[in-house]
């Protein structure tokens, strides 16, 4: 075999495997799932629903709202009129650890709850915050003001 | 087409080598090029294929997801389920009415296919009042030949205009593929 037949065997090689890396590459990159728009807003929906339907619920203290006593907690307006758990904070936390227990955790996903309100007044948090890719709830609940409520849902 | 002759002598005797001609050559050449080239495209079809594959398939989910959306929200402001004060509705099932929602649906099965489709649809009470069947199913249609089942959860408020209670419940879609 002449030298340049070797040579053109040689470059087809190098075409050959240079046009099967490409290939790799490209279904690589295809296969990444991209950012889906609908994952997203179900998603987002879950988070608002979820914690909108918590904050409304009417629970065993008293017949109060959720929503009142996360407003008592966050404001430390007052203690509550219900035993064994007379402070708001506490009581909040037992209630949503208890839907999130039985829906979110149920459904193998991880989140983050923070209610806040102003820098010295106490907050409720649950969860572990998210590292990666997070679906905030929107801007939600029959809430004063100056309370922020926010469920994350991490992706 | 002859091959070249190459004549060798040695000790024992005559011994011929037969090496193929120039053209001979070349066509050994265009028939690797040609190797090569299908090679390529089996390659790049069975690509494309894949592609095509993997593009349906998030299709699918992601109209699977779409219906199951869909279904949420037409369960959720239909006027069998939907609590009310003076035709003005609140943004919570009433549970009386969720009761009897499966009997209504069964009376007329054509036009809840119509909406709701292949599809599983049930309503559980998670945090406070139970109720009488929890999980309550208030639409079953299996499709016969399905390949996967998808299941969407939308936590929503349960009331009882009795007690004047809410709970927080969740309805459960299951779509058929």
């Amino acid at each position: 075999m002449k030298k340049a037949q070797t040579e053109i065997i040689g470059l087809a090689v190098i075409v050959l495997l240079v046009s099967i890396a490409i290939l790799f590459a490209l279904q690589f990159i295809i296969m990444k799932q991209p950012t889906d728009i609908t994952k997203e807003y179900t998603y987002k929906e879950l988070a608002a629903n979820t914690l909108s339907t918590a904050l409304k619920t009417t629970t065993d203290c008293n017949n109060m709202q959720l929503d009142q006593i996360v407003t008592s907690c966050i404001l430390g307006e007052s203690t509550l009129p219900c035993s064994p758990y007379q402070n708001p904070c506490i009581y909040a936390t037992e209630v949503f650890n208890e839907i999130f227990d039985n829906t979110l955790e149920k459904w193998n996903m991880n989140y983050y709850l923070l209610i806040s309100g102003t820098q010295s007044s106490p907050q409720i948090t649950i969860g572990t915050p998210c590292t990666g890719e997070t679906t905030p709830s929107s801007p939600c609940c029959p809430l004063p003001n100056s309370i922020m409520a926010k469920l994350d849902i991490c992706s | 087409m002859k091959p070249q002759k190459l004549k060798i002598f040695n000790g024992i005797g005559k011994q011929i080598i037969i090496l193929p001609r120039k053209s001979q050559v070349k066509m050994f050449e265009t028939i690797a090029i040609l190797v090569i080239f299908f090679f390529l495209i089996v390659l790049g079809f069975s690509f494309y294929a894949k592609l095509q594959k993997i593009t349906a398939q998030r299709e699918i989910a992601e109209k699977t997801t779409d219906d199951a959306v869909r279904i949420a929200q037409e369960i959720y402001y239909l006027p069998e389920l939907q609590y009310t004060e003076k035709n003005d509705p609140k943004g919570a099932i009433d549970l009386y009415k969720l009761n009897h929602t499966k009997s209504i649906i069964d009376l007329n099965p054509e036009y809840y296919f119509n909406v709701i489709g292949y599809a599983n649809v049930s309503i559980q009470s998670i945090y406070g009042e139970q109720l009488i069947q929890n999980p309550t199913v208030i639409y079953f249609n299996p499709k016969t030949d399905y390949s996967d089942l998808i299941t969407t959860h939308l936590p929503i408020l349960l009331y009882n205009p009795l007690s004047g209670k809410y709970s927080f419940g969740v309805i459960d879609i299951g779509v058929y593929i």
